[in-house]
This record gives C-alpha cells, structure tokens and sequence, in this order.
C-alpha cells in the first residue's frame, strides 16, 4: 500500500493565499501542468498541443507518479501534497502550491489524467469533465503520468470568446516552454505544435545549449557570461554585447529562485548597466538566475506568480546591474575595439550609480526624453538649405548656425531619416525591389521566428526579401531588398521576425510596417564616423528639407538639437 | 648602422609600401620598416602581418646593422630631401640622422629585435608566371571583390590551377567576375587559395618591376616576388563558394550589342535612380533593348537601343553598377549577354575566346 502523500489543505491557509483565476488561457493550464511535472522530479516532459491548446493539451512526465488514490485527490479543490502549516508558505520552494490548478482546470474542460507510480503494476486513468469526475480505472501506462486537457472552456463561453487566434495563443504556450525549460536545462522538454515540433533540448543540458536550443545558435553566439554576488543575492547567466537588441522586454528572461518572473526593477537594472551602449528603447537578451534565501522574496503577489516582492530591491538591483556592468567591462577589455562605440541613447552618461537613486535617476531619463522629444518636433520650421555649415564634431555631428540658433545635427540619424522617408515612399509606391543572390544564405532562426516567418513569408516578399523553407528552423534566403544590397542582412532578418512577432500586438498594421522600414533603413546607411564634405553636407541638408519631419517617427533619436544665441550668451554671463 | 644610399633607387620601394604600413596601429612596431644593411645592401621590411614585403636596395654599407623607423616620416623626409645622395646612420638609443646636402634630420627609431619576423619562404618552390596574363586575370575580376569584411571567404580573389591552366573569380554575392587561361608553366596546387583584395593590390603594384613573376605557395601563404620585391600575403582561410555551380549553362537569350552604346545609355537612364536605388529594367525584344529607371521622388526615364537579337520578349531588371563595373574594364567594341527569364543570372561575355564570364543576378521586379 503506498502512503498517500496529498493532504486536503485547512480552509484558512486556502483563503489566505491570494485568490484569483489560475485557468485564464491554455498558456497558463501548460504552465501549471509543467509545473507539476517539475514538482514530480521528472526528467523528460513532453508537451503536445493542437489549435493553440484550444482542441488538446498534453503533458506527459516520467516523474513519480501518483497512487490512486493520490489522484483521485488531486482533482478536490486545495488538495496539495506541498504545504501543510502555515508557516511552511513563508518557505515556499516547489514550483506550485496551491493545490487548485488541476481541480480548476478539470472544472473547465475535458480532462483526463493517467498516472503510475514505478514498480506498481498497473496505473490509474481518471476521467474529468467540466469537474465532474466520470470515470476512474486501472490502466496500462508507463511510469509518470500524462494529463489531457480537451475542449479547454467548451462551459464557459465568455472565456473561450476571450481566447486569441491558434498562432497568438501557441506563442504564449511557447513563452512559458521556454521560461520552464531554461529554468530547467537538466531536463528535456520536447514541445509539438499538431505536427510541428516547435523544441526538442535534450536532458543534461547545460544553460547555454538550452539557450541555443531555445533562442538559435546564432544569437548565443556573442553573449557575454554575467555572474556576481553579494549579500546573500546571487547572479547568473549570460547578456548580449550591444549588437543584439530587441524593441521589446523580449530577449529579457529572468528567473528568481528558477521562477520565471517579471519586474521593472530587474529591466531597469539591466538597461542600467549598459548605460550608453544601447539606443533609446532597445533592450539586450539576458537571461539571469537570481537566487536569494527563500524568506527575502514575497513570491505570492500576482495569482499567475509571475511577479514578486523583494524584501531590500534596491540592493538586489544592485547586485544585478554590477554583475552585468562588470560583465560588459571585461568583454570590452578583452576586446577593445568591440562594438560599444558605435550606439547611442538618449539617457545621460554622467550619472555616477549610487544605489539610493535608481527611482530618481528614471525621472531624469523620462525628463530628458520629453526635452528631446520637444527638440524633435521643433526641427518643423528650419529651413535646412539656409543652413550655414560650421563644422563637424569628431566626424560625427554637423554644427551650423543661423542668425539666432546654433544646431548640432547627427549626422547618422540623419542619413537614417532620410533613408527612412525614401524607403517608406519605395515601399508604398510600388514595394521594394529585391536583389537576387548568387548564392543563397542559409539562416538558421529560432522556433518562435519560424513560426512568425512562416506566416508572413508575403509581407517579406513585399519588403524585398525572398525566404523559402529548408526544413527544421533553416531557411534560405534568395533575396534582399536592393536598398541593402553590400551589407549584412542576416541580423536584419532576426529584427524583422521580431517585428512580425510582435505584429498581432501592434495596433495597426501600418505601425509595424513603419517599424520594420525603420529598421531596413537603420541598417542600409553607413554607421559610425565620416567626415562629410562641404558638398556632402549641403546635398544632405538638401534631403533633409524634403523630408517631412512631423511624420511618424516614434521610433526615432532626434535628428537635431539647437540652442538660441540667447541662451548660449546666457550660458556665457553674457546677459 | 652606417650608409649612402641614392634617393632615387629609395623612393619607390618607400611609396610602395606606405599601404602595407598600418596607420592606427595597437602594436606601434608596425607603424615601422624595419632596415637591415649588409653586404652593399639594404632590405627593407614592411609588415601589417596580413601582407608582409621585403624590398633590396643597393647601397653603400660603411657599417652594417639594423633599425627600425616610421614608415611615413621616412618617406616624407626623403621625398623632400634635396640631394640625390642620401647618408643614413644610427647612434646610441636607436636615433638615425639622416643627412643630404645641407638638411639633417634626427628620428628615433625603434630596436629591430622588435619587428616581427618576415615569414619563411622557399625561393626554390616558387615558379614563372606570365606577368602579363595575371595583370589581365586581377583587372578583370579585383572589382568584384567583396569589401564586406564579415564575409571574410570573399574578400579576396579565388586563385585555382589545374593542368595548363590557371583561374581567378570573384563575387561579392551578387555577381562574379571569373577569368580562366591557359599556362605553359606547371603550377602546384593542390585546391584553390583566397587572396586577400589587400594584397592583390600590392602584388598589382610590383608587376612593373623588372624581370619575371615568380610565385608559390608556402604553407597558408602565397609568395611572390618580382625584380627586387618578394611579398607575402597571408591567404584568407575558409571556403570560396563552389561557383561554377551559379554560372548558367542553359542561357539561351543571345545578345549582342555595342559596349559603348549600351554603357552610356545606362548612364543617361540611371541618371534618375538614385544612389541606393540602383535598379534599371531592360526590356528586350526582336532587335531593340529599351531602358527604363523609375524614382518615386524623381521621375522615369527610358532610352531605347538598338541590339542583335531575334529570341522572344523578355524584362529583367539589373543593378545598374554591376553593369558599369564590368563594361568599364572590357575592351571590345561589342560585348555579348547571354539572359533566360527575368529571375535567373545572366551572363556578360566578350564574344572573344579569352576565358572570361561574368555572372550578375537580377533583380526582381
Ligand atoms: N504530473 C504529476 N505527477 C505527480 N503528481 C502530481 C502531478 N500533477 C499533480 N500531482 C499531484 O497532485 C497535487 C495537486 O496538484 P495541483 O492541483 O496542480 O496543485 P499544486 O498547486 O499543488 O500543484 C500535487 O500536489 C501533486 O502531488
């Protein structure tokens, strides 16, 4: 007889976890299964999804099973083997703990679960549907257990209303994949999507062959390892060098005690320790394990568990920016020429990092883009030919004047701009002209970019590009736009698939086209120093009056900053 | 270290090798050259470790020795120098004086156990090649060498030999220029070499020196030497692409038209595409070939010419400079161009039997 090992939890500790809805999307059901699997000590588990989980999620684990008896348990509500007392919430280390994921999700779909533990003869297959169990028995399986989740929300119409398309709901199942399982490298995680097989890491890896499996091998190909500590805090994992950046929080993982979480905090620490390396609104990938005694973080703020509290953050946040920083320090040691020059941002250099001011010094940021922002929409009225050329600035910046302003211009964001306007008329005129290849490059491309360039294979069409499939997560590429003809493209690639990623967030097309013609024309003009002849300068102030300035460039560093002579002669005592 | 030297038989090898010189160096031996005097001799040795040349001068040795000095200021000085004998010696801490007529210049050299040392070569290995013959083959293809540094398998010249004959080619992934000749001379190599675009232009600069070209390869280098220069260029590691794979064998659309004509009508017509947009649309049919270049900004243009040709209807559109670059450095009155349909490479030829076939891909349209 094995020794049940759930217990019904007391109703006051149920109530005094915070309440709310664990089954809000089939993401979420992936996640507390996998979860489980994890709580289990499985070492192989597989995820099989159709329709975007809508029609079936699968989890099978090799983990420890459960008895029968255990099993028919796990479908009553707070029924968990993890905690007993209250005071055993305060030392929360297993992943779930709850002990209301499978009896909600069962309450809301067609579940089945089979389960065996080893050495026992045979297993137990229970049937759940809508919270009704229908039918228990001995079955046949292997050791562990696999869990079926049919026709998710199939009584809850509101709910299945609110779900996205299949593609929008298997990304998010492939988001909490890939937090799991880089959380996980020991284990191995195979995710299939009907018949694609979206991950298959073997187990044993380590976190950066996980990575490779997760994020493409070239990506990881230029990361930098980060690692420090101090007060108890631990930092580990590994950052991008300033070359690979995303629009969005993206390419950010970070894990709190192998958790999977979410914190403002921890993005702007690590923005911070960049400092000026990256421009404005981009952010690095960095995968971070931040490990701290259980009793300093509040895990249980947010129902999906997604957030924290820390008990000192700023200490934390600290830890988290130094280990970084040092990290981009040595890199740049070791190769001085890297690339840390070449990128600019809106946030000032000069801010010394005390820890008190991390709050404060955003403030500064926000109050220097908003200035900046005012300096960019005031660029409508000059008349760029009438310019007097001046001079320029470390082969950087043009400096010119008129009778009462003096401008400093940026001579890259200004080739960009205008490359921009030229790209965005091409583009809707009559779409960018591609330039075939001699012979075509093969780019090897993360699973979620498979997915997105798969569907969208068109629009790059239009952008240009001519993709095909070559099997796995390979493409080769036959085409690229004309415009970037000569320069690299495979980075540019990546970008895009970014940019088509996030194509369902954007609000209309039109802004994600804008988005990905912002980046073909960052990447077709020559970055870094030139110095500019006097024809150079006035045939670019020439383009730069012919371009409309107050469009759309939300994206974009101000081309131009200007002083009036007043204010220079106030600066100077002169008034 | 004590000599006279003459200006004249100096200032060549000094302007030669200014460009193997690096000018922002980390290792500032390399800003140097180092001079050995020996035996009414001196070498000169240029390095940027890539290309590596050593240079003999007669002179007049009073002391032998050796010393290193900045490439540049060297050559600016005996350029300026007013006499046609130039003295040249080294006192305590590696100061050299230069002196000649009544100029006397003080420099600080650099120790020459510093510089690094010029790479073994073997003279015995290296073979005659026709100088003439390998001053076409780089002319007809170094254009065409890729400047993108990250693809570093071609940014050089593919250089291959097999039984009497000899091949260069050159892609920057859009076109390749490729030449083949015969040779008399056995040439050894076992598979083909990159050489780096850098070096072909030093190996370019030393093929006026007098007497014949001799080269070979010493393990991942290439050696050549010619008159009194011996230079050895370090070869690109990596794979060229197998690229007579992406020459077409079944182009059936022939061509042939006036080199000049259609060079100048490019011009005219890619007047109105502007420098990224390089595009121009050929439409060919029976006899005729018209132009054609569309700007959003600017406006159209057409230009319509006459040709040689009597296949079906077709459009194909090309980047206009891959188009220059090769009618630039052609010289026959008529150039022939083999096409097949409007997404696949097309073929530049002379129409003369001399080796050369140049690939460009279109654009789509
Ligand atoms: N895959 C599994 N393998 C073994 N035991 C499991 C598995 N899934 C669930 N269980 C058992 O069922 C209990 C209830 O699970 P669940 O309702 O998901 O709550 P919890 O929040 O505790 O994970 C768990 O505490 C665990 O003992």
């Amino acid at each position: 007889m094995i020794k049940s090992k759930i217990k019904v939890m007391p109703p006051d500790l149920a109530a005094k976890i915070a309440a709310g809805e664990v089954v809000e999307r089939p993401a979420s059901v992936v996640k507390e299964l996998v979860e489980n699997s994890l709580d289990a000590g499985a070492a192989d588990i597989s995820i099989h999804i159709v329709d975007g989980g809508k029609k079936l999620i699968r989890v099978y684990d090799n983990g420890e099973g459960m008895s029968r008896e255990d099993a028919v348990l796990a479908f009553e509500r707070h029924a968990t083997s993890k905690i007993l007392k209250d005071d055993d919430l305060c030392s929360i280390s297993t992943m779930g703990f709850r002990g209301e994921a499978l009896p909600s999700i069962a309450s809301v779909s067609d579940a089945m679960v089979a389960t065996k533990v080893a050495g026992e003869i045979a297993g137990t297959r229970i049937r759940v549907r809508g919270g009704k169990i229908e039918d228990i028995s001995d079955f046949g399986c292997p050791d562990g257990t696999t869990v079926e989740v049919r026709d998710i929300f199939f009584n809850v119409p509101a709910r299945l209303k609110f779900l996205r398309s299949n593609a929008a709901e298997m990304g998010r199942i492939q988001d909490v994949v890939h937090h799991l399982s880089l959380a996980n490298p020991d284990i191995r995680f195979k995710l299939t999507h009907g018949k694609n097989i979206l991950l298959n890491a073997s187990a044993n890896s380590d976190l950066k062959t996980r990575a490779c499996d997760i994020l493409g091998t070239d990506i990881m190909r230029g990361v930098i390892p980060v690692e420090g500590n101090g007060g108890g805090v631990s930092v580990m994992g590994f950052v991008s060098n300033s070359n690979i950046t995303y629009p969005t929080t993206k390419g950010v993982f970070v894990f709190v005690n192998k958790r999977w979480i979410r914190d403002k905090g921890i993005n702007y620490a690590i923005l911070q320790a960049y400092k000026n390396m990256l421009m404005r609104d981009r952010y690095p990938l960095a995968v971070l394990f931040i490990s701290l005694p259980p009793e300093d973080v509040d895990v249980n703020v947010h129902p999906a568990k997604t957030e924290v509290r820390f008990k000192n953050p700023r200490f934390i946040y600290d830890v988290i920016s130094d280990a970084i920083r040092n990290a981009i320090l040595q890199k740049n040691k070791d190769y001085p020429d890297g690339t840390v020059t070449a990128l600019h941002t809106s946030v000032p250099q000069d801010r010394i990092r005390e820890p008190a001011i991390h709050y404060q010094t955003q403030d500064i940021a926000d109050r220097q883009a908003a200035l900046f922002e005012k300096a960019f929409h005031g660029t409508n009225g000059i008349s760029f030919p009438e310019l007097n050329f001046v001079g320029q600035l470390w082969d950087e910046y043009i400096i010119c004047n008129d009778e009462s302003m003096f401008y400093i211009i940026d001579q890259h964001a200004a080739a960009e701009r205008i490359a921009f306007e030229r790209i965005r008329k091409e583009y809707y005129s009559y779409g960018i002209r591609g330039q075939i290849l001699l012979v075509p490059e093969i780019i090897e491309v993360s699973a979620a970019e498979k997915e997105a360039l798969d569907s969208s294979i068109d629009v790059i069409k239009d952008l240009g590009f001519e993709i095909e499939q070559f099997g796995g997560n390979t493409f080769i590429l036959k085409a690229v736009p004309e415009i970037l003809s000569g320069r690299g493209c495979s980075g540019l690639l990546k970008d895009m698939t970014e940019e088509i990623c996030s194509f369902g967030k954007a609000a209309r097309i039109e802004d994600a086209i804008d988005a990905i013609l912002v980046k073909l024309a960052c990447h077709s003009v020559i970055r870094g120093r030139r110095k500019l002849t006097r024809d150079e300068v006035v045939s670019l102030f020439k383009q730069l009056s012919e371009v409309d300035f107050a469009s759309n460039c939300p994206h974009g560093r101000p081309v131009v900053k200007m002083f009036s002579k007043t204010e220079i002669e106030t600066m100077l005592k002169r008034r | 270290m004590k000599l006279t030297i003459q200006k004249n038989n100096l200032i060549k090898t000094l302007q030669n090798i200014q460009s193997i010189v690096e000018r922002k160096v980390t290792l500032p031996i390399l800003s140097n050259i180092k001079l050995v005097a020996d035996n009414n001799k001196i070498e000169i040795y240029a390095t940027n470790i890539e290309t590596s040349c050593k240079s003999t001068i007669p002179a007049e040795i009073k002391k032998s020795g050796d010393i290193t000095i900045n490439a540049r200021k060297f050559f600016e000085i005996t350029k300026e120098l007013p006499e046609e004998n130039i003295e040249i010696s080294v006192g305590e801490n590696s100061r050299i004086t230069i002196k000649s007529g009544k100029s006397r210049f003080n420099i600080n050299g650099l120790p020459a156990s510093e510089f690094p040392s010029f790479p073994e070569y073997n003279e015995g290995v290296l073979t005659v090649i026709d100088t003439e013959v390998v001053k076409e083959m780089i002319d007809r293809t170094i254009f065409a060498v890729s400047t993108e540094e990250y693809r570093h398998n071609i940014t050089g010249i593919f250089f291959e030999a097999e039984e009497g004959k000899v091949k260069m080619a050159a892609t920057d992934g859009y076109r390749l220029a490729s030449i083949e000749k015969p040779t008399e001379t056995e040439i050894k190599l076992n598979k083909g070499v990159i050489i780096p675009r850098r070096g072909i232009l030093e190996i370019k600069k030393i093929l006026d020196n007098e007497g014949s070209l001799l080269a070979g390869i010493t393990d991942n280098s290439m050696a050549f030497k010619k008159g009194n220069t011996v230079l050895i260029i370090r070869l690109i590691e990596g794979e060229f692409p197998s690229y007579g794979q992406v020459i077409p064998k079944d182009n059936n659309k022939l061509i042939t038209i006036s080199r000049e004509v259609l060079a100048s009508a490019i011009r005219r017509v890619s007047v109105l595409s502007s420098d990224k947009i390089r595009g121009i649309k050929f439409s060919i049919s029976k006899g005729k070939m018209s132009l054609y270049s569309n700007n959003p900004d600017l406006g159209d243009a057409l230009e319509e010419i006459d040709i040689k040709y009597d296949g079906d209807d077709m459009e194909v559109a090309f980047n206009v400079d891959y188009m220059l670059d090769v009618l630039n450095i052609l010289y026959t009155n008529n150039i022939n161009l083999e096409l097949k349909d409007s997404g696949s490479a097309g073929i530049i030829k002379t129409g003369l039997d001399d080796g050369y076939t140049y690939v460009i891909m279109p654009m789509r349209v």
